[in-house]
């Protein structure tokens, strides 16, 4: 089977001839920058999950060998075929659960773990609670007000027929209540890893991450959004249509409105308890025309000559 | 295959009224930790409960903090005093963002 080679040396960004005091220093500084709880980039999970890989391997001299065995030529991404079998040499793991690492890592040092945890498959060690997952959940801005069922798939290493771990994927169907917030859990009981021993399985923990909205931000259970209002409906006051996320209410602009100044809508912001919501804080802006007509030309040059109006003392 | 039978812990991070609280058997249970951690995070003053008595209840809010500070303790090889500095520091963060986005959206 073909997978896609990876370049541990770009990813830890060191050279191929790196100490490995290098390697762990250069480790050590990425594993901190993109930890999934300190950065807030939205691919920090995955990037981990790869720093954590490529440290296995080349954090370890024995591994790393075997790794630089298969040679430089290889790009990152590119097609790979594993040149030889299984050669017998067994390696130990630093990373308690090498299972969710690439199929690139599988090929070169699955075969060194499966048996390290096949006995958790037939029971062969002592009984042992399995170990909890973690996964992320995203949700749109309108599915977290509105609650949603979403699916999950998520692979995961279980015993196969022939009793040895294979990669499976696992399809789930969560209900997400209506008000979920960041970081609400979602516990699926029993959809951890597999227990030991007979030890009953961990649990699978679900985190929510509501995704970015393009209209509203969000802030705990308020929203805040700007809206742009034309300089007369600023100056005179109008009643504007102003959208929220289950629909369009009206709100009046009072005559006299400054450009940056907020409203609050209450309750129009993110379900919180049973009829309680949030608010939805709306930022005026005033725009102006990009082109105007000559009319409006007229008119406003009329009112240039006509205002006394003094913004700046 | 597909599983159904869901729970939700924590809807939502911000309960107005908190829903029933922990022991703290089912919060070791549901943070994958020995209680004697939770001991530590106690006296650390990282963990209150909501309620003394005879048996202290903990908020739900809590498995979310407990997990994250654990999984930084696991992946950063941290003790329990950094661990402590870095949550801390990291609600500061949060805070000063959303002050910063309430005064310029």
């Amino acid at each position: 089977m073909a997978v896609a080679y990876q370049d541990y040396y770009k990813i830890l960004g060191v050279p191929r001839t790196a100490s490995q005091e290098e390697i762990q220093r250069a480790y050590r500084k990425l594993a901190r920058k993109h930890h999934p709880d300190i950065s807030k980039a939205p691919d920090a999970e995955e990037q981990f999950k790869r720093i954590n890989e490529a440290y296995e391997v080349l954090g370890d001299a024995e591994k790393r060998k075997k790794y630089d065995h298969i040679g430089t030529s290889w790009r990152q991404g590119e097609e790979f075929r594993p040149p030889f079998g299984d050669d017998g040499i067994r390696f130990t793991f630093t990373t308690e659960d090498p299972r969710e690492f690439s199929d690139f890592f599988q090929s070169l040092f699955g075969h060194s773990w499966e048996g390290k945890f096949a006995d958790q498959f037939t029971g062969g060690v002592r009984r042992r609670r399995g170990r909890d997952r973690e996964a992320t959940l995203e949700v749109s801005l309108r599915d977290a007000y509105l609650g949603t069922r979403k699916t999950v798939e998520l692979e995961l290493t279980e015993p196969g027929p022939d009793g040895r771990p294979a990669r499976t994927r696992k399809t789930y169907d969560v209900a997400i209540p209506p008000g979920v917030t960041n970081d609400s859990l979602i516990r699926l009981a029993g959809q951890g890893e597999t227990g030991s021993g007979g030890g009953e399985p961990g649990d699978l923990y679900l985190r929510v991450r509501i995704l970015p909205d393009r209209r509203f931000t969000l802030n705990d259970h308020d929203l805040s959004m700007t809206l742009d209002i034309t300089p007369w409906e600023a100056a005179l006051g109008a009643t504007v249509q102003v959208p929220t996320v289950d629909g369009a209410v009206s709100m009046k602009i009072p005559a006299g409105t400054r450009s940056g100044q907020t409203f609050r809508l209450r309750g129009k912001g993110m379900p919180r308890e049973k009829g309680i919501h949030g608010d939805l804080f709306v930022t005026a802006r005033i725009v102006v025309p990009d082109r105007l007509t000559e009319n409006e030309r007229r008119l406003f040059e009329e009112l240039a000559r006509e205002s006394r109006f003094q913004p700046r003392g | 295959m597909t599983y159904r039978g869901t729970e939700i812990i924590i809807r939502t991070t911000h309960e107005l009224v908190p829903s029933g609280g922990l022991s703290l058997r089912e919060l070791s249970r549901l943070c994958d930790c020995h209680p004697s951690v939770l001991l530590r995070l106690y006296r650390l003053g990282m963990l209150d409960p909501i309620s003394g008595g005879a048996e202290p209840l903990f908020s739900r809010g809590a498995v979310i903090r407990i997990r994250k500070a654990l999984r930084l303790k696991r992946d950063l090889k941290l003790n329990f005093d950094a661990v402590a500095v870095v949550m801390e520091l990291l609600d500061r963060i949060d805070e000063l963002e959303r002050h910063r986005s309430n005064e310029s959206p």
